[in-house]
Formats: C-alpha cells, sequence, structure tokens
C-alpha cells in the first residue's frame, strides 16, 4: 500500500541528489591544458604564494590533491599506472622508488635543471624517470636534559645502544607501519650486514620499545615531550623543528640532540605520470619544485633539506640542523627485492 | 523504494570497491594465506574480549539512561557518544596521556579504548530498545518475589537479548577491523586484518594479497552482522509489545545511589581522557598558556602553514551537513525497505556491509573510480561527504529501524480507513515520527563526518583539509605548538560534537521518538 | 489484629495526594473515585514501588512499609496483563513459584492447577503475544496469586476489555477470589462494578479514604 508514497519520495531524493552531484561536478574548474594536478602524500606543504608566483609565470593552474601516506599515495597511482588521476606526483622516497618503477608509473623526464643537484643525491633517478627534489636523514634523537641530569654518557654510536648503561632508554617504530621505523630498519641492515637481526636481538632484550607510529613514540614516548625514554627514531631536523613549533618565547636553543651514527637518508623525488593529457606543463611543475623559490620553501614548510645545491637554507637550519657526516643508504632494488623477508624476519626477532 | 538506496551503494561503494579488486586481483596465485589467517584469530580474539567489555560497561549506563528521569541526563548521553565521533587518533593519543607510564601500549590499552570509543553504540542502540520496555513488567516479577537483580536476570535482559546480539556485531566489527587505536596502542604488537592490508597495500605494494586480507575480512565481518541481523529481525516479531512508556523518577534510596554512581563512573570514565586533551590546550613547556586558543584564528598558526587550524572546523561543519543529508536520506530509505520488503534480512546485512570495509580500501578505490575522467570529482566539495555517507548509513539504520518498527502500522491503517488516500495515510502515520527520527539520524551522520579520518586524509585537498585530518598533520611534527594547537582543536571537536548530540536528543525527547 | 492495615498512610509524589486509614480482615474491598485523586499511586505505595511519604502499611502483623517490594508478599494485577512476552503461559505462572524457592516439577503442576482453575486449560505451551486481552488477563491472574501472597491488588483489570467482557470477567474473577478466600484491594472508577464484587467499599473524598456504606 505504502510502496507508491516510498518511490515517491525515493525518486525525489534521487533527483536532488543528482542534481547536488551534477552541480558540484561542473563548478570544478575545467581541467584544460593549463591545469596540472600534483599527487603528493598528506605531509606535502607549500606555501599558497609560490603557487600564485607559477600561475603568474607559466599560466599553470596548479591542483594539489593528497592520498594518504606516501606508500597509500604510490599505492594509488600504480593502480592507475598509465591511466593516472593526476599528472605529476611528488613524494616517492628512495625506499620505494623501485616500487613506482617497476610499475611503470612515470614517464621518462628528469628536470633540465637536474645537474644542479648535489649529486650524492641523483645516483638513482629510476632510469631518468625522476627527480631528487628534498632529502632529510632518519637519526635518533637524544633528550639532552635527561642524560645530564642522571649524569650518563649520550650515546655516540648506535653499537653502545645495546649496552646496559641505555637499557629501557629507546622507543623506535614499527617498520610495518611508520616511515621513520622502517628507516631504521633499513639503517641497521645497511650498517650491520648480515648481523642485522642479532643487532636487533640485543636491542630486544636490552628493552626497545616498539611504537606503532611516529606520533606516539615521539609526542608520548620520548623523555623530551613527557614520556620516559630519552632516545628516539626521528629525523635530523626535529631539533630545529622543536624551535620552530616551541611556546612563545622561542627557547634559544634546542633541548634534544641528534646521534649522527645509523642515520638512514631519505631522498623524494618527483616526476611525471606516465598517462598525463599535460606532460609538458608537468615537466614544468616538476622544474618549478627544483627552482630556487621552491627549493627555498621546503626547510620551513616540511623540515627538509633543499636537493638544490646552494639553496640558501633558513637560520634556525643553519644553527641547529644536524648535517649528517656518512648517512647510510642502501639501493632501491635492494630493498625492493628483499623488503618483505626483512619485515617478517623483523617481526620473527621481535616476537611480533 | 528499496531501489535507491541500493544504487546509492552500487554507485558509492560498489563501484569503488570493483575498480581495486579488477586492479589487484591479476596475481592471486603467489599468494601465502597462512599469516593472515592466524592474524584474523588474534584480531577476533580481541574484537571478542573488547565487545564483551562494551556490553559490561554500557548496560548499566543504557539502562539508567533508558529507565530514569534525572537531572544531567540529556548530558550524560551525549557526553557518552562523543568518543565514538572523535577521531581514534585523537582517543588514541589521549589516552596514552591519560595512561602514561600506568599502561605501556598493548592489547590491554587497545581493549579500554574499544571499550571507550563503542560505549556509544551500546548505549545508543540497546538503549533505543530499553526504553521501550515497560517498566511495569520489572514491576511485576518484583511483586512475584524477585529481587531487582533477579528481575533484570529474568525480565529485563531476555527482552533485550536481540537488540544486545545486533549491537554486539556492530562493536564485533568495529574492534575486528580497528586501524588508529591499534596502531598507536597496539605496541606494533596487536594487529588486525586492517593493519595487514595497510602494511599490504602502501608498503610492500603487494596488491593480491592485500586483496585477499581485505576479503577474509569481510567474510568474518559478513558472518559476524549476519549474525546480529538475524537476532534482530527476531526481534521485529516481537516489536509489537513495544510501546514508548515514560521515563520514571528515581524512586527510594538505593535507586537514587544506583543511578548516581553509574552516572558518574560513566561521566569520569568518559571526561578523563578529554582532561588530557584539555590540558594539552591550555599548556606549554613553560605552564599555563591561552596561545595555542589565541593561535586558532591565525592563518598560519604562527608557521604550522597547514591553513589556519580554524579553517579546518568550517570545512569539516560543511562536510558533516551534506553527509548528514544525504546519510540520513539514504539510510532512512534503506530502513524502511528493510522493513517492509521481503528481503528485509539481506537488505540489512548489505546496508550494514560498509561498517566492515576498510577505510583505506574505501579511500584508494574512491581514488580510482572518482579521481579521473570521466568523473573527476576530486577537489569536489561532495566526494568527502559521499565517502563519510557510506561510513554513517549503517549507523543511521541502526538509528532509525528500531523506531520505525515500534511505530504501529495500525496508525496507517486506520488512517486510511477513514478515507485517507494512501499517501496522506503514510503521512499521518508516520510523517511526524519520521521527520524527527530523520533529523536524529542525519544528525549522528554528521557527527561521524565530523570524526572521520581515514577516508578524508585520501581525498582532502592539502589546502582545505577537515579537523581530524589538520589534527594528525598538527600531530606529525615535532613542538609545543603544533601538539598545543592540535589539542585545542580536539577540543573544539569535541565541543561541537557534544553540542550537536544534545541537540539531537532534545528533538528525539519530544514525543515518540527515542535515539 | 486486622490482616491489613494502613495507618494515615500519605501517598504523593511531590506534595500529598491522599492520606490512607483502612483496616481489612478478609475478602475484597474497592476504592471508588474519579481518576487523579491517588488511587493508583496509593496502590503503588502499598506495592512499594513508589516510596511512601509517612504513615505506614501493615501486613498480618508485620511493618512493611521500608520493605523492598519482592519481600511484601503483595500480589498485583495491572491495568494491562503485562505477561512475560519471551515465556510461555505456564511460565509465566510458575516465574513466581519458582522466585519462592519451589522447584521446576512442582511449580509446573501448580501452574496447570492455577491456569484450570482460571480456565485457561490447553494455552499451558502457548506464548502470550497469541492471547486475546481477556485470556491474558486470567493468565496475569493466575500469575499474581501463584506465590500466595497475602494481599492482592487489582489496579482497574478491566479497563482495557470492552463492556461486556469486562463485566462477565469482573464477575468471574470475583467468585474465583472469594473461593479462595484471597484477601484483595480492588480500584475502579466503575461505581456498579465495585458495589456488585466488593464485601467493602471505599471513596476518595476530600484526599481521604471514606468507607461506604454496602
Amino acid at each position: 500500500m505504502f510502496s507508491s508514497v516510498f518511490k515517491k519520495i525515493a525518486v525525489l531524493s534521487a533527483a536532488s541528489s543528482l542534481a547536488l552531484l551534477a552541480a558540484c561536478g561542473s563548478s570544478q574548474e575545467q581541467a584544460g591544458p593549463a591545469a596540472v594536478t600534483l599527487l603528493t602524500h598528506d605531509s606535502f606543504v607549500v606555501s599558497e604564494a609560490l603557487v600564485a608566483q607559477l600561475k603568474k609565470e607559466t599560466g599553470i593552474t596548479l591542483k594539489i590533491t593528497t592520498a594518504g601516506d606516501a606508500g597509500a599515495m604510490l599505492a594509488g597511482a600504480v593502480l592507475a599506472a598509465g591511466s593516472p588521476s593526476a599528472d605529476v606526483m611528488f613524494g616517492v622516497d628512495n625506499t620505494l622508488l623501485a616500487k613506482a618503477t617497476n610499475a611503470d608509473v612515470f614517464s621518462a623526464y628528469t628536470s633540465k635543471n637536474l645537474d644542479l643537484v648535489s649529486p650524492a643525491l641523483k645516483t638513482d633517478t629510476g632510469n631518468g624517470v625522476v627527480t631528487p627534489i628534498d632529502y632529510g636523514d632518519v637519526c635518533i634523537n637524544i633528550d639532552d636534559a635527561w642524560f645530564r641530569k642522571r649524569n650518563v654518557a649520550v650515546p655516540t654510536s648506535i653499537d653502545q645502544l645495546t649496552q646496559p648503561a641505555y637499557k629501557d632508554l629507546l622507543v623506535v617504530q614499527d617498520p610495518a607501519t611508520s616511515s621513520p621505523g622502517l628507516a631504521f630498519m633499513l639503517a641497521t641492515q645497511a650498517k650491520f650486514g648480515d648481523q642485522w637481526l642479532s643487532y636487533w636481538k640485543q636491542l630486544e632484550a636490552n628493552g626497545v620499545q616498539v611504537s606503532g607510529s611516529w606520533t606516539d613514540a615521539y609526542e608520548s614516548a620520548f623523555s623530551a615531550s613527557g614520556g620516559t625514554r630519552p632516545l628516539v627514531v626521528s629525523y635530523a631536523t626535529s631539533p630545529p623543528a622543536e624551535i620552530v613549533y616551541a611556546a612563545n618565547p622561542k627557547p634559544k636553543k634546542p633541548s634534544t640532540s641528534v646521534l649522527t651514527d645509523g642515520c638512514y637518508r631519505q631522498i623524494e623525488f618527483a616526476g611525471v605520470l606516465r598517462g598525463t593529457q599535460n606532460e609538458g606543463a608537468a615537466q614544468q611543475v616538476v622544474d618549478w619544485l627544483l627552482s630556487p623559490a621552491v627549493q627555498a620553501d621546503l626547510p620551513l614548510s616540511m623540515f627538509v633539506f633543499p636537493a638544490r645545491a646552494n639553496t640558501p637554507l633558513p637560520e634556525v637550519f643553519t644553527k641547529f640542523a644536524t648535517k649528517v657526516p656518512n648517512p647510510l643508504q642502501l639501493p632501491a632494488t635492494v630493498v625492493d627485492a628483499n623488503l618483505k623477508t626483512w619485515l617478517n624476519q623483523w617481526d620473527e626477532v621481535m616476537n611480533r | 523504494m528499496w531501489v535507491f538506496p541500493a544504487l546509492f551503494l552500487c554507485i558509492a561503494l560498489g563501484l569503488p570497491l570493483a575498480g581495486v579488486l579488477r586492479n589487484s586481483l591479476s596475481d592471486i596465485s603467489a599468494v601465502d594465506f597462512s599469516p593472515q589467517f592466524g592474524i584474523a584469530v588474534t584480531a577476533g580474539g580481541q574484537a571478542l574480549i573488547s565487545t564483551i567489555g562494551a556490553l559490561l560497561i554500557g548496560l548499566p549506563i543504557a539502562g539508567i539512561l533508558a529507565t530514569y528521569r534525572f537531572r544531567g541526563r540529556g548530558f550524560v548521553q551525549a557526553l557518552v557518544t562523543v568518543p565514538f565521533v572523535l577521531p581514534t587518533v585523537v582517543i588514541a593519543l589521549a589516552f596514552r596521556e591519560l595512561f602514561g607510564s600506568l599502561l605501556s601500549p598493548g592489547l590491554a590499552l587497545v581493549v579500554i579504548a574499544h571499550i571507550y570509543i563503542n560505549l556509544a553504540v551500546v548505549v545508543r542502540i540497546v538503549g533505543a530498545t530499553w526504553q521501550q520496555l515497560d517498566p511495569r513488567m520489572v514491576v511485576a516479577a518484583r511483586s512475584l518475589g524477585a529481587s531487582p537483580w533477579r528481575a533484570f536476570l529474568t525480565v529485563t535482559l531476555p527482552q533485550l537479548k536481540a537488540v544486545l546480539a545486533s549491537a554486539a556485531s556492530i562493536v564485533f566489527v568495529f574492534c575486528f577491523t580497528s586501524l588508529g587505536v591499534v596502531l598507536v596502542l597496539g605496541n606494533g604488537g596487536t594487529r588486525t586484518l586492517e593493519t595487514q592490508i595497510l602494511r599490504q597495500t602502501s608498503l610492500l605494494l603487494d596488491f593480491p594479497t592485500a586483496a585477499i586480507t581485505a576479503l577474509l575480512q569481510l567474510i568474518v565481518v559478513s558472518i559476524a552482522l549476519l549474525l546480529g541481523a538475524r537476532a534482530s529481525m527476531n526481534a521485529t516479531q516481537n516489536a509489537r509489545n513495544l510501546r514508548f512508556t515514560r521515563l520514571s523518577v528515581i524512586r527510594g534510596i538505593r535507586a537514587r545511589t544506583y543511578v548516581f554512581l553509574v552516572a558518574i563512573a560513566a561521566c569520569i570514565f568518559v571526561i578523563l581522557p578529554l582532561i588530557s586533551l584539555a590540558s594539552g590546550s591550555l599548556r606549554d613547556s613553560h605552564g599555563w598558556t591561552l596561545q595555542w586558543w589565541q593561535s586558532l584564528t591565525e592563518l598560519d598558526a604562527g608557521t604550522t602553514r597547514l591553513g589556519s587550524p580554524l579553517t579546518a572546523v568550517v570545512t569539516s561543519v560543511k562536510y558533516a551537513v551534506i553527509t548528514g543529508f544525504i546519510a540520513g536520506v539514504i539510510g532512512v530509505l534503506a530502513a524502511m525497505s528493510v522493513l517492509s520488503h521481503r528481503l528485509g534480512r539481506a537488505i540489512l546485512v548489505i546496508a550494514l556491509a560498509p561498517l566492515g570495509i576498510s577505510a583505506a580500501t574505501l579511500g584508494l578505490g574512491f581514488m580510482l573510480a572518482y579521481g579521473r575522467p570521466p568523473l573527476d570529482l576530486r577537489g569536489a566539495d561532495l566526494l568527502i561527504p559521499l565517502a563519510h555517507s557510506i561510513v554513517a548509513v549503517p549507523l543511521v539504520i541502526a538509528v532509525v529501524l528500531p523506531t520505525l518498527r515500534s511505530t504501529d502500522q495500525r496508525f496507517a491503517v486506520a488512517a486510511s480507513s477513514l478515507g485517507a488516500r494512501p499517501t496522506r495515510a503514510f503521512f499521518t502515520a508516520y510523517g511526524p515520527i519520521l521527520r524527527i527520527v530523520a533529523f536524529a539520524a542525519a544528525g549522528l551522520a554528521a557527527c561521524v563526518s565530523l570524526g572521520e579520518f581515514g577516508a578524508a586524509s585520501f581525498l582532502a585537498r592539502s589546502s582545505s583539509p577537515t579537523t581530524p585530518v589538520q589534527i594528525v598533520k598538527l600531530l606529525q611534527r615535532p613542538g609545543d605548538q603544533s601538539f598545543g594547537v592540535a589539542c585545542a582543536l580536539a577540543v573544539i571537536l569535541v565541543l561541537i560534537t557534544l553540542t550537536l548530540v544534545a541537540a539531537i536528543d532534545a528533538l528525539s525527547r519530544k514525543r515518540w521518538v527515542k535515539v | 489484629m486486622s490482616a491489613f492495615q494502613l495507618q494515615a498512610l500519605v501517598v504523593g509524589y511531590e506534595s500529598p495526594l491522599l492520606t490512607a486509614n483502612l483496616s481489612i480482615e478478609s475478602g475484597t474491598a474497592a476504592i471508588l473515585g474519579p481518576s487523579g485523586t491517588g488511587k493508583s499511586t496509593l496502590l503503588a505505595t502499598v506495592l512499594g514501588s513508589h516510596p511512601a511519604m509517612s504513615g505506614s502499611i501493615v501486613i498480618n502483623g508485620t511493618d512493611v512499609t521500608q520493605m523492598p517490594i519482592h519481600q511484601r508478599s503483595i500480589g498485583m494485577v495491572f491495568q494491562d496483563p503485562l505477561l512475560f512476552p519471551h515465556l510461555t503461559v505456564s511460565q509465566n505462572v510458575m516465574y513466581g513459584l519458582r522466585r519462592n524457592g519451589l522447584n521446576k516439577t512442582d511449580s509446573l503442576k501448580r501452574a496447570l492447577e492455577l491456569l484450570q482453575w482460571v480456565g485457561m486449560q490447553g494455552f499451558e505451551s502457548r506464548s502470550p503475544q497469541e492471547l486475546s486481552g481477556g485470556q491474558a488477563q486470567r493468565v496475569a491472574l493466575a500469575r499474581a496469586l501463584a506465590p500466595n501472597p497475602a494481599v492482592l491488588l487489582l489496579d482497574e483489570p478491566y479497563s482495557s476489555l470492552d463492556a461486556e467482557l469486562r463485566n462477565r470477567l469482573a464477575t468471574e474473577v470475583a467468585d474465583l477470589l472469594n473461593e479462595r478466600d484471597v484477601l484483595a484491594i480492588h480500584v475502579t472508577h466503575d461505581q456498579s462494578e465495585a458495589c456488585r464484587i466488593t464485601d467493602a467499599v471505599y471513596r476518595v473524598e476530600h484526599e481521604r479514604l471514606v468507607a461506604v456504606a454496602n
């Protein structure tokens, strides 16, 4: 008896929703040749002024869409390889680069300014498909005040972390769920080679704590944030970030420092996505990412070092960001070939 | 009537999932099942403990809210709902702040957080039915010689069996597929299939294994929901007994003490973690401060470069309104078709299925289905509300169904026999109820949208993140400021939610409708 | 000493509604009066689901005013049957017997007797949903009387039934109660019903219970 009524309601609401859908669809700017979509991860930040400047200088309207973290973003790109939902992708790092190149996500292009990038950063461009944009190092951070107060010597190499003096002091992240956690696992692999698992066994015996995420490790467990552990896996740029994002009045210098041994280098790349309709404009956006203005903006936007050599750094970087002398790194192809095995081995050793 | 919800599910859910499956099931032969199976069993155990805990703690609260009228009742009811709509990451953080060194991350903390979050599900869903039980039934039992506890066990509980099963199945599904809580509080050791899917999709890019894991998850979830739906459909047959009864005044010192203790305990349990958020928003390394609140309106919040935090609040509210509209309409229609269609039970299971689909999978699917021509909705204001609606529709159904059921169809029959046309008869009978319940359900959907993180993190434009996404972005940076502003935003989210839920409750406290 | 006494019992919510003095030895007493005068509140107070403001309720010499409901030995038949929907008819009648310590076999036996007594034999394993209003009310009576309460309260038990059925059932129940010599208090607003079926009639006047000459 009521079905006719229900049908009326249904048709009405269907019509209104479809109208809404259509309205929303059409209100969007048409993606003409001068519009480029940049696919990136959710930590990407760039000053609005620079986007406006790009539009003024080249006529390109840049639309930025995020797709979760770097891994999730890449997953989407791999599934859509060849018919991408964007034109340029930024944020694939040297850990995941091989996944991207294996899936043939990018079309061949490296920035015309690639020669301005520091040589150490461009040893692997996936055979000419990506351009290094920035880099940073994952290092153990130290709560100096904690060590000073207890008169304990600050560790100078990650080998020492298995000693009784540093029992129950370290918090790391699960490499399966956290990017710095993964980088630190790769660092031990690069440093200790075949012995890396026995290193982890000793760390486990020495009371290492494993967090699921950087946020939990750094914001909750790290003693500088009110936790109990004075050693945490984080970034070499965390101490300057502590100053920038500190409460007013800003402290004169950070209360944390960086252990420069056992650091893993992360390089972030940008590339033109294969199958884009805007090849030319997309290439211009890659060049823009490597332009002096954007490069100079990166340190304070994302707390990374610009890839372009001789880019002036902000004062907080020159004063407090630690330059890591010999960061560890593994070839992307080696990581790709072994990652699954390593993760499983790590799980086993850490009783997970 | 069922055509439209079905169409919605196909477009909003089927299309993206089909995209994921098509792209991932290319090479399935190499998949190794066994580890996923073991994790499914462990996660099942965790979910079971969490569900039992949520039922045990939620029942007394549902009981006092459904039985008694007392000062502050509306507040308690709204408060208990808040944890459910807060981003899980925020809750996890609050728990870490609260328990600190007392309880290190691990299974226990995960279970407590799950109980905390799902308390609202138990209180709301069980309470809706409990409120319709005639309190004189208990008095009758008491006059026959049953102590209060006996009367509860032998009269109240059996009548709640069906709704308990249906609430339990939903809580189980939430805990079984939990991601954020497990990541932050699980110590890396407590895992769910969802964390496995995340690892397989975004770290190993092993799509065949991810698809199989997602399928395994969907199977477990479907079984749980089917059991719940079966129980709750059986309840429909008893529905004629249910009627609206007024809340009663608390009588006697013992009842008074009991209600007081339960209400206070519930408030403390819910508020404690929230207090740690509030204090986080008012502190820096030097002590108490208002600077995080003052910086909320600044374009940059100093140097976060994420846009003004308050912009995120505006974005969230906008999405919440659209989600409320879409999910409200779809959910009510779906609930009506569950009741009137002979395949009701099957429709119910399908309509609840989105509960078991991982946010990560959903986000990925949306990106594939709508992120490129011919249907490039990305960046359109509709995409996130659409995804949020999928998450919210099952809850709208859970709210609307009991009320619709308890509305006697005889009203409509009576109205039409007096000469009214069917349309008129329908609205005479259902109109006022439907209007209020639809509002209430839409409000709940809006709350879900306010707190949703998973799908939004996939679909948000970086220039206009939702509040939860903004909070998480802030939490991913070092420094007092990031933490302080994140806490302040979380507090705002709590307050908006509290207001919204209280408004819904006020609306539904008018005759007839119980949310 | 009377079997059932109300001694200056004041009932009400925020303010007093009714003050009752009453003493019954046996048989059925009716309380008459328009709605809103506190009759139902009086029964709720006697039953124990509502607290007394002052005064006392004495049953067989024991002051039960502060006792919890389940220890008072008072049975109640409500306006609606309020049968437990998840139990069968016989399980409903057995409920009070089981609560009073009778084992399963004995309570089933007694329940069947009671069902026969109220004319509901053959309905033992039915569900309450399958009964008509009059049938359900008979079962409710059997259920209330099963544990042998000292006092039975009837709160307009026939008001939801149609007139013919109401009269028939009222007379039948009155006979049944007489036959068993149950002490009962029957609240109604139907004067003729009250006079026809009860031994003593009280009326609410000026917030007091006043005995009416029969």
